[in-house]
């Protein structure tokens, strides 16, 4: 299994993921913890800030789950490095916080093979998006298109209350854990969560004929820098 | 609301001590927190009901929001009903369940006056 991003989705994904006992797990990330990501990312602490997020989130890990192997990747899932680090893994979770890495990761893992579970969060809302492998549709860009062309509200600039971040991180990672059991009946769904109300709503998404990654005369056919803004893409 | 905040404050929650705006920068642009909301977070004292990893989770993230005070009840915690129809039993629903129970307990101190 491999997280893309060790931040506000990413964590509670790896704890999920750790404390199942059920996979292996890889996880890519290049930043260090900072103060304003401890009132959302539950398993760093004060003494982890400046460090890296991927050692304070292996040894967080450990701590909970000592059997867990994890693979920490320092490093950002790029077009040039998508390949290797997809390499013998079953399901993506992607907690990544930009629309770049999440376009890329969708589809690189759609060129791959591999299925995606998408989760995110902004301010009071949750989302997770259930993408298939091996020609399933509906896809990612489906239902997104491409990269916004103007600067979208991020947690940054929008707010995100933490528990949001963990009921994506928690419903993420039951649907990788429901895929790599043989379950793919949420593929092509997507979960929101409202924070406001509590309640959470699933969805289908129905697959769009002429998406440029999955309809009919796809036009993606392999990872190109461009298209992902080139610029940040990282996780 | 903690003894000690009462103290210091008494009756009015916006007047508490220093908000730590680097660690709580996104609590105060966020819509229904804001500087206020923040104030009444540190002034709050809330009770957990869920245990094991749920309860710690729970925990954590209050904590984390900069909630002044974090009891641990008894009475337990199922959460609500959607929790165990979308999730399979395990991790990952404790993980929802304790983020979830975090989530109504802000609320509630959120509109606390």
């Amino acid at each position: 299994m491999l997280v893309i991003g060790a931040g506000g989705v990413g964590t509670p994904v790896a704890l999920a993921l750790a404390l199942s006992g059920s996979c292996r797990l890889r996880i890519v990330d290049d930043d260090e913890v900072e103060l304003s990501n401890l009132h959302r990312q539950i398993l760093f602490q004060d003494s982890d800030v400046g460090r890296s997020k991927l050692e304070a989130l292996t040894r967080a890990l450990r701590s909970h789950a000592p059997q867990v192997e994890v693979e920490a990747i320092d490093g950002r899932f790029l077009p040039e490095t998508a390949g290797e680090i997809l390499r013998g893994v079953a399901v993506v979770v992607d907690g990544s916080d930009n629309f770049a890495t999440r376009f890329l990761t969708a589809d690189a893992c759609a060129l791959a093979e591999v299925p995606v579970v998408h989760g995110a969060a902004l301010r009071w809302q949750a989302t997770c998006f259930v993408t298939g492998a091996g020609g399933r549709r509906p896809c990612y860009r489906c239902l997104f298109e491409d990269l916004p062309e103007e600067p979208a509200p991020d947690c940054g600039t929008a707010g995100v209350l933490g528990p949001v971040c963990g009921v994506s991180g928690g419903v993420a990672a039951d649907a990788a854990l429901r895929w790599l059991a043989g379950d793919t009946r949420i593929a092509g769904t997507v979960a929101s969560f409202d924070g406001h109300s509590g309640r959470l709503r699933r969805t289908r998404v129905q697959p769009r004929a002429n998406c440029s990654l999955c309809g009919e005369g796809a036009t993606i056919r392999e990872l190109d820098r461009r298209r992902y803004g080139g610029g940040r893409c990282d996780a | 609301m903690t003894p000690k905040a009462k103290e210091l404050i008494g009756d009015h929650p916006t007047l508490a001590v220093t908000i730590d705006r680097r660690r709580y920068a996104r609590h105060l642009t966020l819509p229904g927190v804001g500087e206020q909301g923040q104030r009444r977070l540190h002034a709050a004292s809330v009770e957990i009901q869920g245990s094991g990893l749920r309860g710690w989770v729970a925990r954590r993230y209050l904590e984390a929001a900069g909630v002044g005070e974090v009891r641990q009840g008894a009475r337990g915690s199922e959460g609500p009903r959607w929790l165990l129809e979308e999730l399979v039993e395990g991790p990952s629903r404790e993980v929802t369940a304790g983020a979830l129970e975090a989530l109504e307990q802000l609320r509630e101190a959120l509109k606390a006056t």
